[in-house]
């Protein structure tokens, strides 16, 4: 907007002549003079509309300049407008200093120099005049926001609807296409067979790639979690090198697996890397040719665990590597077997290793092969538990930091002593969150009745289900089966049904020595 | 033993079409339905030996039909297998609690649809 804004000055006097001449000079198309005989008016039209400067008088009958100045700052909402002191009489030293001490941005003494007070009062409206163009932008901003986010949505949904309406149709074709292949629709000869499976490879490549859209839009929904938990990578790369030896030996494909005997724990959603290894072998298994070599790899490197997955194929042009995480980018390796991808994979792939707070990154030679690397934290049990309650909030905005939690411990009411070892394991519990979200002196963590958020439920069923009813009267959480095997997170009682998540038996939650508060994290420079 | 009769539920006649098409083919006799109240009228009336049923259907869908057939003497104990495009955890769970033998989804392969209709049929009958 071209438009100068118009802003409000706001001028305070006892005397109306005073005003009178401040108007005077400071008339003019582009300000708002509003004028104010008393402080209690003044702090009246304080509160009411918005300044770009006030004016004030210190000498005033009833309330002076000063307190009005020290009301203005003591409010929220008037606390920001700055004040310029005009005055006749207080003008000792000692007044100019209260002045500023109150809050004033300049002390100036009548008779007023014109020029000196209209170029003040100029930068004041400037000010608030890009103020006012910064909150409308600001303001355009959030609108915008919310459209995308609404828009958002509705590319979500409108993607999984059209998948899932595409799978029927295209399973009525593939069933067709097979009972002519099997030919129970009648004989066919070689030719037609052959037409016929060439249809199917193409549905199953559809099928392929409408399961692909949809991974990927529940991940960047946030719909699709992960439950990173203590887990060896060794077992999972073992069981993929298992499943996939008779593929490769199919294709005259060496599939070699180099793990040291010993591999310290990580952390990982069993699944969710299990798709990961499946992707990359997949792609390293159709780009290798015959007589090839496939390794998979882990090794041990201080705090993380990195996992590799090479063969020797033609290798990825360096122009392309940036590109491969990207949708929908496929890269002509045309030398290995196995059918078109969907160009979706990898950047599955990518979106599954960032929800670990992993990385991965790619190393490639023309003719020598192409490595893939996925890096892991190693488990640690502070790690894990922060893991967990990330993973706990991922659907939600923002982060754990964000939250409060309510922690529960589920116990029998039947015996005083397990009630102790629960109360216990609860305060382990909210030591060991506290350490890992570094809250220790914040009382928006609370444990207690106000906000549910975090419901600790044990896997001890009867004791959870004690827990449950309890949650069930008091805290109106719903459905009481749920809540025995999870542990809510929620900002509000109403959501709360919504969000539950299961601390799980086995992880640990030791607090860590009584210390002082954790050390924010210290940037030295030297 | 005489052959065993699938009854096969889905509100998309071409689907229920061709799965009647690879049953028959394979040696089962065949009923079919296009509806959650038609198929569970059908399954109390006629008893098949296995039912197979889609989750997305009108008028309730295929868990309102497995937990009618529970409530009914006639068919508590009739097998079903799901064969259906969706794959939220609440219709595994749903799937599970009524007791529903397989889980297959769209789009399938016809050799592991008959693999799961003569398992689920021998266990029947072994047991």
């Amino acid at each position: 907007m071209n438009d100068t804004d118009v802003v409000n000055i706001l001028m305070v006097d006892d005397r109306p002549e005073n005003l009178f001449a401040l108007e005077a000079l400071l008339e003019g198309p582009e300000v708002n003079l509003i004028t104010a005989t008393s402080g209690n008016e003044a702090l009246r039209l304080v509160l009411k509309h918005d300044f770009a400067l006030v004016l004030l008088d210190v000498q005033m009958p009833e309330m002076d300049g000063f307190e009005v100045a020290k009301l203005m700052r003591s409010s929220k909402k008037t606390a920001h407008i700055p004040i310029i002191f005009v005055t006749a009489i207080s003008k000792e030293k000692k007044n100019v200093l209260k002045g500023y001490g109150n809050g004033a941005v300049d002390y100036l003494f009548k008779p007023i120099d014109d020029v000196v007070l209209r170029s003040k009062v100029d930068v004041f409206c400037n000010l608030k005049r890009a103020e006012l163009r910064q909150q409308r932008l600001l303001d355009e901003l959030t609108v915008a926001n919310a459209q995308l986010r609404e828009l958002d949505g509705l590319k979500s949904e409108f993607l999984s609807t059209a998948s899932h309406e595409l799978r029927t149709p295209l399973t009525i074709i593939r069933e067709f296409v097979s009972l002519v292949r099997d030919e129970i629709a009648g004989p066919i000869n070689e030719q037609q067979r052959d037409c016929m499976d060439s249809a199917l490879g193409n549905c199953d490549r559809l099928s392929s790639l409408i399961n692909d859209l949809l991974d990927l839009e529940r991940i960047e929904s946030g719909e699709h979690r992960v439950c990173r938990r203590q887990a060896d990578l060794k077992a999972v790369l073992e069981r993929c090198h298992h499943d996939f030896l008779p593929r490769c030996r199919a294709e005259g494909q060496e599939l070699r697996l180099e793990v040291p005997a010993e591999l310290p724990a990580a952390i990982f959603d069993r699944d969710a890397m299990v798709q990961v290894l499946v992707n990359l072998i997949g792609n390293a298994h159709k780009f290798t040719p015959s007589g090839g070599t496939i390794t998979l790899r882990a090794a041990a490197g201080g705090d993380t665990i990195v996992c590799e997955v090479a063969d020797t194929g033609k290798g990825i042009p360096a122009k392309d590597q940036e590109k491969i995480f990207d949708k929908f980018t496929q890269i002509d390796r045309q030398d290995g077997p196995g059918a078109k991808g969907t160009g979706l994979g990898l950047s599955i792939v990518k979106k599954i290793v960032d929800l670990h707070d992993g990385t991965i990154a790619v190393t490639s030679a023309t003719d020598e092969g192409t490595t893939f690397s996925v890096t892991l934290p190693v488990y640690d049990a502070d790690r894990q538990l922060q893991a967990f309650l990330d993973d706990s909030v991922n659907r939600s905005e923002g982060t754990i930091a964000d939250w409060t939690l309510l922690l529960f411990q589920p116990c029998a009411t039947t015996a005083a002593a397990d009630e102790q070892t629960a109360m216990a394991a609860l305060d382990r519990l909210e030591m060991a969150v506290r350490s890992v979200l570094r809250r220790e002196d914040d009382d928006t963590l609370i444990i207690g009745e106000r906000k549910v958020l975090a419901v600790l439920a044990q896997t001890d069923a009867d004791k959870s289900r004690v827990l449950l009813q309890r949650m069930y009267d008091e805290y109106h959480v719903g459905d009481g089966a749920r809540c025995a095997f999870e542990v809510a997170l929620a900002t509000t009682y109403k959501d709360c049904s919504q969000k539950f998540s299961v601390v799980p038996a086995e992880m640990e939650f030791e607090p860590l020595a009584p210390t002082a508060p954790a050390q924010p994290l210290a940037v030295t420079e030297e | 033993m005489s052959k065993a009769r699938i009854l096969v539920v889905d509100d998309e006649p071409d689907i229920v079409r061709s799965v009647c098409m690879r049953l028959t083919a394979a040696g089962y006799e065949t009923l079919s339905a296009m509806d959650s109240l038609q198929a569970t009228n059908l399954a109390i009336k006629e008893r098949p030996d296995l039912v197979i049923l889609d989750i997305g259907m009108p008028a309730g869908g295929g868990h309102v039909v497995v937990e009618r057939l529970r409530e009914n003497a006639n068919t508590f104990a009739t097998p079903v297998i799901y064969l259906t495009a969706r794959t939220t955890a609440a219709d595994y769970q749903k799937a599970r609690e009524g007791g529903v033998e397989k889980y297959l989804t769209k789009p399938f392969d016809s050799g592991e649809l008959l693999a799961a209709v003569e398992e689920v049929l021998s266990r029947v009958n072994s047991g």
